[in-house]
């Protein structure tokens, strides 16, 4: 017997599902667009009006190999992706924080939207 | 006659036989393997210091590889992240999808150049060809990475193509150095040095205003 307060968690993600699939990625009759830059999270069918992913705002967060990665949680989605010397390409490896840690605001993007995992 | 004639038939080749010899003795004897010879010099020839270049070697047309089956698409846009450098984002209802963007020749990321700290020029650091820093070029730096704050600090040295490659690079490397020991003296954190010699200009090595502008040192910014 499943607990009553896990069927509701799942009806409720169910629920925010549905309302993604309504505002589905405009389609051509080509092969199914599957992701665009368009927020698409569960702001949009609410009214709010759809954010660019250009806008999103990132925290560092560090790697187990202590290199930097930029980290955007955006209420629905979670992105990450590494942060690059923009002269030489290697990788930012500076020890400003132990492994794992996370610096600044990696919600900054979704200030409004509670998160699943908060 | 008819022997006469069986004669000429049967040593048909013995005129050109005759020539050839004759020929062989008219041909005066080389007076020395490597043609010293009082009526004919040797034209002089510079001792060869490379090995002459080889012929091109050709491409053969390359065809374009077999395409793969579509499935879907995604229609990613650019996100730029606080240093500049450029990524590819997607959503996709429910997830998100995010990679850096690279050159497809280098494999360098894709960057404005919007966020390196400091560009300066080495004649205004260093004297010529030395890696001393000038008492103006060391006050300079030192204004600077005390006001900067930023948490660490990339320093790469480069030159112009005048010199050879070898000694750019190391010439380069030590200037690199020079500045990065500037940075630690008042306190902060280098998290590279590096000197790349002549192999990274940014401007034409043909002019004397675009050597002045590859001869530099960049300080990226790690905020």
């Amino acid at each position: 017997m499943i607990p009553s307060a896990k069927l509701s968690a799942v009806a409720v993600i169910g629920a925010a599902l549905a309302l993604t699939a309504c505002d589905g990625i405009p389609q051509d009759g080509g092969p199914p667009i599957i992701a665009d830059g368009f927020d698409r999270g569960p702001i949009s069918p609410l009214g709010r009006g759809r954010r660019h992913l250009s806008e999103l705002q990132a925290a560092i967060a560090i790697d187990p190999d202590g290199c930097h990665t930029w980290l955007i949680d955006d209420g629905f989605e979670g992105y990450w992706t590494r942060r690059f010397d923009p002269r030489t390409g290697l990788p930012v490896c500076t020890p400003i924080a132990p492994p794992g840690s996370v610096i600044g605001d990696p919600f900054a993007s979704s200030p409004q939207v509670p998160d699943i995992r908060r | 006659m008819t022997l006469v004639f069986r004669l000429i038939a049967r040593h048909a080749l013995l005129p050109a036989c005759v020539v050839a010899v004759a020929a062989g003795l008219a041909t005066p004897l080389p007076v020395s393997a490597n043609g010293w010879d009082a009526k004919t010099p040797p034209r002089y020839s510079a001792p060869r210091t490379h090995r002459p270049a080889p012929a091109p070697q050709a491409a053969v047309p390359n065809p374009p590889p077999p395409q793969a089956t579509v499935t879907a698409r995604i229609r990613p846009t650019i996100w730029i992240d606080p240093d500049g450098c450029m990524h590819w984002a997607a959503d996709g209802g429910a997830e998100g999808y995010m990679v850096s963007r690279v050159n497809p020749q280098t494999g360098k990321p894709v960057c404005l150049q919007m966020n390196t700290c400091l560009v300066e020029n080495s004649d205004v650091l260093f004297a010529t060809d030395s890696h001393r820093l000038t008492a103006h070029g060391r006050a300079r730096l030192e204004q600077f990475f005390r006001t900067a704050g930023a948490h660490a600090y990339a320093i790469y040295g480069h030159t112009d193509s005048r010199a050879s490659d070898e000694y750019n690079m190391r010439l380069s490397q030590r200037r690199a150095r020079e500045v990065a020991n500037v940075a630690r003296s008042v306190g902060v954190h280098v998290a590279r040095e590096m000197g790349f010699g002549e192999r990274m200009p940014i401007a034409s090595n043909a002019t004397a205003a675009g050597m002045a502008q590859n001869r530099r040192v960049e300080i990226v910014c790690y905020r």
